[in-house]
């Protein structure tokens, strides 16, 4: 019986080859799609749960208050570890990181310059389970002046040798021997780092990590004993912080480890977290394409009902009732998806490469790595054969054979709204894809092009180092005499990025209920500063190198003057976390010192008097870069010749903030089209049927003297109408959809009407020409032979 | 063996009743030959596809082999479709994507016959049809007269106690339809119970009883 389904099926597939394909092929992409994504979702998913004990671990972040608005803070001052391991029984270990160091790393003479570099305490090895090769877990970091690399890094500086008590140079001031050896850090592993040096060689350095409790710097990590209670502890510890270090609203929280990836939104944190959001939007992406290809199936199935209608007719007559009826087609449809499934997995393998460009993952097909994807990717094929086959299966084993066999079977009416209804539904999930596509791309488009309040274009961006330090002034001549620099400038912070901020503001006759209550963003500046960014001073005056109390004074934004709410405010006396006041001599234009995601805040700059700082920032004239960069090569050759030479353009910096919008868009387009291809593979399949079936009312009304143009419009007109339809359910669709994500950022598009006008437009053209493939070729067909042959 | 008793069939159209048979008395005995003969639209086959339970009365009773079939339902039906009725129709009706073989087994396979078992049964039948040589091929490679004797076959290879055949040559031509019906008187002589539509006087020869249908109604039945 099964090999007789078999058999039968594959005569079908057979029979009506282009059928066939565009069935299979419909449903391979849907599924190669499916698999994409849920190869990416998993990937999401499986953040940090390689650590063994990670239900156990949490991270410790703070909640603090933004004038009214929570603000949450993902770094902690360096005492509330070994704090929180004294007081609370239920924790039992902790583990503070000072996270994303960079610095030059030196052996004999190999140097580069390491962005990775991690300090970490020494319980870090035993809470954490990246794999030690070399050394001793709990010795490794215990050592002061110790050095735990990563396999790669040990390769990088040590070639073969064995790295285990080789010495590394830190930025030729320290240093320091390698203990251990990690295997790389899995790619889902939100904490990422090549080298971890001990905590406490902060100490050494000079920072006190003993009670600087105002201080929020480090990332802390607990363990808690098995079956505590998250709820009850975390209701615990949330006051501690504010007992230590009273005068301002902080709460602290626990942050279950395996929540971190998708579930932070903390200011000062890790970089590269996940978004739980994209998940959810492309887990549903995935369902839906999924669901455009089982439609595409089931429309064709049942299109080509009546060409099987008789032989359901004789099956049941000779004695075939309905659920072998059924267990026939549903077995032909499961076999046409292991088909699809099969193809599907080539074009994954094809695309994975590809795929992992675009998604900055390194997705695989392995057997080994993804058991629980490969159950999914049976699962999918098994419940697209069935969800696709069970329409056909149960309209057409309910066929009354003396009908089917009489040859009276018209498709029924049934049948055919049914299948409106599937088009209908189909092309309005390509079309809120496609709408969404656009909204996407314009809100991207707003980021690249928005005018931020300062030009991030033509500047070049590098940093001091110990040899060029002592001779800044020398080189800061000799570069700003090149006619190809316009200006030079140095700062605490770029001001694509500014995350330094503090409660330490205050101002003349500031009322005592105000103290301490407000964040304020914080910048430190040489002199050219505004003049290199082209950011405008609205009212006072800038900074000025021939005033001297000017590093005393300060420059703030309008935010802050909303804080202080003064009538006068140029000329008021305020203090940022100093004991002598300064005065307030200039309000500046506001500039986007954060990513769009969030509004502006308020900011406070404060003037260096000279250029002192790590990074120096050069304007150079437009279309001048490239020789420039040659020019300054040279320069810094003679200058630092004992550092690389590293630079980093501001533009693209800034671009890089935006990598999560910028994946996703590109995904988005990806499967919008695929989406879209899908649909009209299966209108394609549709049309060709009912022009099929019209053929020879064609021709009869042909010869009574309808022109193409009549036969064009009968035919398109009532397919043209539903995508129409569609149209109207998509932009309801996409626009719920659309309006959630932009409510990631302050400053956004409008998901305007224009949007779904034009995403309607290209489906309909696209649309209009699937259609037309078939209904020129049956309008303009000589009447008499369809007429003859029927 | 059949028998039915002021049977009514109808259509419902434009709210009007449209008759197809009306006040059907009809008694079959086992081992007859009859033809149901009548012009077109008189209602032949609709009759036949009521015998066969392929179609529901709207009045009247029936009882097949002295049951009342209002009281088979689906599933009992669809039993003796499998093992007590054959059919054989005007177009043949084969499943074009079957080659012989495969056509003739079908009804074997449902009922769940073994493969040795079918094999033999196929063989057989093929060989008393002499179309042995034609088992691989498809339907569409053989002559009219050859795919009706495959549909023979195939509706008498599960060995029913009646045939019900539509018109079993009215797509051949006369030799092959002569041809045809041999086979059926035979299996008639060999005890198998035969209904059959024609239009033809000298096809209607072959059964022992002729009834004549007029507009739905029994003309004569002789």
């Amino acid at each position: 019986m099964l090999f007789n389904i078999i058999k039968t099926a594959f005569r079908h597939l057979y029979k009506r080859k282009t059928f066939s394909l565009i069935n299979i092929m419909g449903l391979a992409i849907g599924m190669s799609c499916c698999i994409l994504i849920l190869l990416w979702v998993s990937d999401e998913l499986s953040y940090d749960r390689f650590h063994n004990d990670y239900q156990n671990i949490y991270r410790v972040a703070e909640e603090q208050k933004q004038g009214d608005d929570p603000f949450p803070v993902g770094v902690t001052p360096a005492p509330l570890g070994p704090g929180l391991v004294e007081n609370f029984p239920e924790i039992q270990q902790s583990v503070r990181i000072q996270y994303n160091i960079s610095g030059l790393i030196k052996y004999n003479e190999t140097v580069f310059r390491e962005k990775y570099i991690i300090l970490a305490d020494a319980s870090f090895l035993d809470v954490f389970n990246f794999p030690l090769l070399k050394g001793d877990k709990y010795q490794a970091l215990a050592e002061p002046a110790s050095f735990v690399i990563t396999e790669s890094i040990a390769r990088k500086y040590f070639g073969e040798e064995d790295p285990i008590g080789k010495t590394l140079n830190f930025e030729g001031t320290m240093d320091l021997t390698v203990t251990g050896v990690l295997a790389d850090p899995p790619a889902n592993s939100h904490l990422y780092f090549d080298m971890i040096a001990p905590f406490n060689i902060l100490e050494t350095l000079g920072y006190d990590i003993e009670t600087s409790w105002g201080s929020n710097s480090y990332i802390t990590y607990v363990k808690v004993a098995e079956n505590v209670s998250f709820e009850a502890l975390n209701e615990k510890i949330g006051s501690f912080l504010s007992e230590h270090d009273p005068g301002y609203y902080v709460r602290l929280h626990l942050q279950p480890l395996k929540d971190i990836h998708l579930k932070s939104n903390y200011t000062a944190d890790w970089s590269g977290h996940g978004s739980q959001l994209y998940v959810k939007i492309f887990s549903i992406i995935a369902v839906f394409i999924l669901l455009i290809a089982c439609i595409n199936f089931m429309n064709l199935s049942t299109a080509q009902s009546p060409l099987r209608a008789r032989e359901i007719g004789i099956r049941k007559v000779v004695g075939a009732n309905r659920s072998l009826l059924i267990q026939q087609f549903l077995g032909e449809s499961l076999i046409i998806a292991i088909m699809a499934l099969c193809i599907a997995v080539v074009i994954v393998e094809i695309l994975l490469p590809y795929y992992n460009d675009f998604t900055g993952k390194s997705l695989n097909l392995k057997l080994t790595d993804n058991l629980g994807a490969y159950a999914g990717i049976v699962l999918i094929a098994l419940i697209s054969g069935i969800v696709a086959g069970s329409y056909p299966a149960l309209v057409l084993s309910g066929f009354k054979p003396v009908k089917v066999l009489k040859g009276g079977l018209g498709s029924s009416k049934g049948g055919v709204l049914f299948r409106k209804i599937l088009v209908v539904f189909q092309f309005t999930l390509s079309i809120a894809l496609i709408s969404s596509t656009l909204i996407i791309f314009k809100q991207i488009n707003l980021i690249r092009t928005i005018d931020l309040g300062y030009n991030k274009d033509q500047i070049v961006k590098i940093n001091q180092n110990s040899s060029l330090r002592p001779q800044f002034e020398a080189f800061k001549a000799e570069l700003l005499s090149n006619p190809r620099v316009k200006s030079l400038t140095t700062a605490s912070a770029k001001p694509t990025n500014i995350v330094s901020s503090g409660y330490g503001l205050s101002w003349a006759d500031m009322p005592d209920s105000e103290e301490r209550r407000h964040l304020v963003h914080t910048l430190n500046v040489g002199p050219g500063f505004f003049e290199t960014f082209d950011i405008k001073i609205k009212e006072g005056r800038a900074f000025s190198s021939e005033i001297s109390t000017d590093t005393l004074n300060y420059i703030c934004n309008s935010e802050v003057l909303k804080i202080m709410d003064l009538a006068e405010p140029l000329g008021t006396g305020m203090s940022y976390y100093r004991e002598e006041e300064g005065e307030l001599i200039g309000i500046v234009e506001d500039f986007h010192f954060k990513s769009l995601r969030s509004r502006i805040e308020p900011l406070i700059i404060s003037y260096a008097g000279e250029n002192v700082h790590d990074q120096v920032f050069i304007r150079v004239q437009p279309g001048d870069m490239q020789p420039f960069m040659a020019d300054l090569q040279i320069l810094w050759e003679k200058y630092s010749d004992d550092y690389p030479f590293e630079y980093l353009f501001l533009d693209e910096y800034y671009n890089r903030l935006y990598n999560a919008e910028y994946r996703m868009s590109s995904l988005f387009n990806l499967f919008a089209i695929l989406a879209i291809l899908i649909s009209c593979l299966g209108l394609f399949g549709l049309v060709s049927y009912t022009t099929a079936c019209r053929t020879r009312e064609i021709g009869i009304r042909k010869v009574m003297g309808a022109s193409v143009g009549n036969i064009l419009m009968l035919l398109s007109s009532r397919f043209l109408l539903l995508v129409v339809f569609s149209n109207i359910l998509a932009g309801a669709l996409s626009w719920y959809f659309m309006t959630k994500w932009l409510d990631n950022f302050a400053y956004r598009v409008n998901a305007g009407i224009m949007n779904f006008i034009y995403s309607g437009l290209i489906a309909l053209g696209v649309a209009l020409l699937t259609l037309s493939w078939h209904t020129i070729k049956a309008a303009a067909a000589n009447p008499i032979k369809s007429i003859r042959y029927e | 063996m059949l028998k039915m008793q002021g049977v009514f069939k109808y259509y419902i159209s434009k709210y009007r009743r449209e008759y197809i048979l009306r006040d059907i008395d009809l008694e079959v005995q086992k081992g007859e030959f009859v033809t149901v003969m009548g012009p077109s639209g008189a209602g032949k086959s609709t009759l036949l596809y009521l015998l066969g339970m392929l179609e529901s009365i709207d009045d009247g009773e029936y009882l097949y082999k002295d049951i009342p079939i209002h009281s088979f339902n689906d599933k009992k039906r669809t039993e003796i479709h499998k093992h007590e009725i054959g059919f054989v129709f005007q177009q043949y009706h084969l499943i074009d994507e079957l080659t012989v073989y495969e056509n003739i087994e079908i009804p074997l396979l449902y009922k769940k016959v073994k493969s040795p078992e079918r094999k033999s049964l196929v063989c057989d039948i093929l060989d008393k049809f002499n179309i042995v040589a034609k088992k691989d091929l498809f339907p569409n490679q053989l002559s009219g007269g050859q795919q009706q004797l495959v549909g023979i076959c195939r509706a008498i290879i599960g060995k029913p106690d009646l045939l019900l055949a539509d018109e079993p040559t009215g797509n051949l031509n006369s030799e092959q339809g002569l041809e045809i019906m041999e086979v059926l008187k035979k299996m008639n002589q060999h005890g198998t119970t035969i209904i059959q539509v024609t239009h033809s006087r000298e096809k209607a020869a072959f059964g022992n009883r002729i009834v004549n249908l007029l507009d739905g109604m029994i003309q004569a039945d002789q």
